[in-house]
């Protein structure tokens, strides 16, 4: 499988990222849920720094996708859609992506409100911004928040989607992106 | 002829008028209070990054005579107007594993002692109350003299020996045992 999308199929380097940005989000929110309630200790300190490196992993690799996306072919929905089903595909496609970059961003903006430096893996991305800003810190959390709900909403009809033209109309859209797939019986 | 009312009368004229005498006399030290301008503060870091916090509320009862270097410092510091701009930080400094703030609420610096150095400036050897535990904690300071006399001054204290930060945040490579203080104070005679 060639590495680059055609209007049939996603290329390797989609497929990854597409796969890798699954396993990220699900750690990420799961971890996120947690992290607030554990006890002040330098554990939590260490949880928490990687939890806004790996959020930045996903904001890096949310805008390597969109780049990629935007100078390759995008595999086609299959004929016969109706056009809800189609505005619903693309609407929430596009409510995805702008949540990838818009959690991540708003927890950045919420850490630089906070006046803590931005880390990434031991490295420091960004000095701390001298003074904490807490009307910005105040919509950043509401925004990481909600985007979180939002996006786990999302998460459960694109997935749903997924089953639904692979177990029920028994097309190749899931398959295109799993390739590892049978097809439906 | 001495009944023991009169002496009972000499004793009381005796022990009134002696402190009485003590605070007026023209020798007595002036004692003062800090005015606006003055500041508390303590540097540290934490895995690298250094950070700087000050404390909003604290008392001061100092007296300072720089020819004699006989004095009486008395600092009373509310723990709970501790900031460092980092409202995560600021949580767990006045919580259980750092100032306990809520169980002792003040921490407090009194010297009765002094030294004067080569260079001018002198020497508090004083005792620091912080978390219920009292060590000694020399602060050297430079004295301004005048109607409202400056004192500039810098302690090195170590947390762990006042069990800040001794539990999960014990690891003096990561957090550094010596926290410096420094403080300046515009002084003024108290009313």
């Amino acid at each position: 499988m060639p590495i680059r999308n055609t209007t049939e199929r996603w290329g390797h380097l989609s497929i990854a990222l597409h796969w890798i940005t699954v396993v990220l989000i699900l750690s990420l929110v799961t971890v996120g849920f947690v992290m607030e309630d554990l006890p002040n200790t330098p554990f939590k300190r260490d949880v928490y720094l990687l939890h806004k490196s790996f959020g930045l992993t996903v904001l890096a690799l949310t805008a390597l996708r969109l780049g990629w996306r935007l100078v390759q072919p995008t595999p086609a929905l299959p004929d016969g859609m109706p056009a809800w089903q189609r505005w619903a595909a693309h609407g929430g496609h596009l409510g995805l992506y702008g949540l990838m970059i818009a959690i991540p961003a708003s927890g950045w903006a919420y850490n630089w409100a906070s006046n803590f430096a931005t880390p990434y893996f031991g490295w420091t991305l960004m000095a701390r911004a001298g003074a904490v800003d807490r009307e910005l810190k105040a919509i950043a959390g509401v925004v990481h928040e909600w985007g979180v709900y939002a996006l786990l909403a999302l998460l459960v009809a694109h997935a749903g989607a997924a089953f639904y033209h692979h177990y029920q109309l028994k097309d190749a859209v899931l398959r295109r992106m799993a390739p590892w797939l049978k097809p439906a019986a | 002829m001495k009944t023991p009312a009169m002496r009972v009368l000499l004793a009381l004229t005796l022990a009134l008028a002696a402190p009485l005498t003590l605070a007026t006399s023209p020798m007595g030290p002036v004692r003062y209070s800090h005015a606006a301008g003055s500041t508390l503060g303590f540097s540290s870091s934490y895995d690298g990054e250094s950070f700087d916090g000050r404390f909003g509320q604290f008392t001061t009862d100092i007296a300072f005579d720089p020819a004699s270097a006989a004095g009486r410092f008395d600092v009373v510091i509310q723990l709970a107007s501790a900031g460092t701009e980092n409202d995560e930080r600021d949580e767990t400094l006045l919580g259980a594993e750092f100032f306990n703030a809520t169980a002792m609420p003040q921490a407090r610096y009194q010297a009765t002692v002094f030294r004067k150095l080569a260079d001018g400036r002198f020497v508090a050897d004083g005792r620091l109350t912080l978390r219920g535990i009292t060590q000694p904690v020399p602060l050297t300071f430079r004295w301004t003299p005048g109607a409202t006399p400056r004192l500039e001054g810098t302690a090195t204290v170590k947390r762990l020996a006042f069990g800040v930060g001794a539990g999960d945040w014990d690891d003096t490579e990561v957090m550094p045992d010596a926290v410096s203080v420094t403080t300046t104070l515009v002084l003024q005679p108290k009313p």
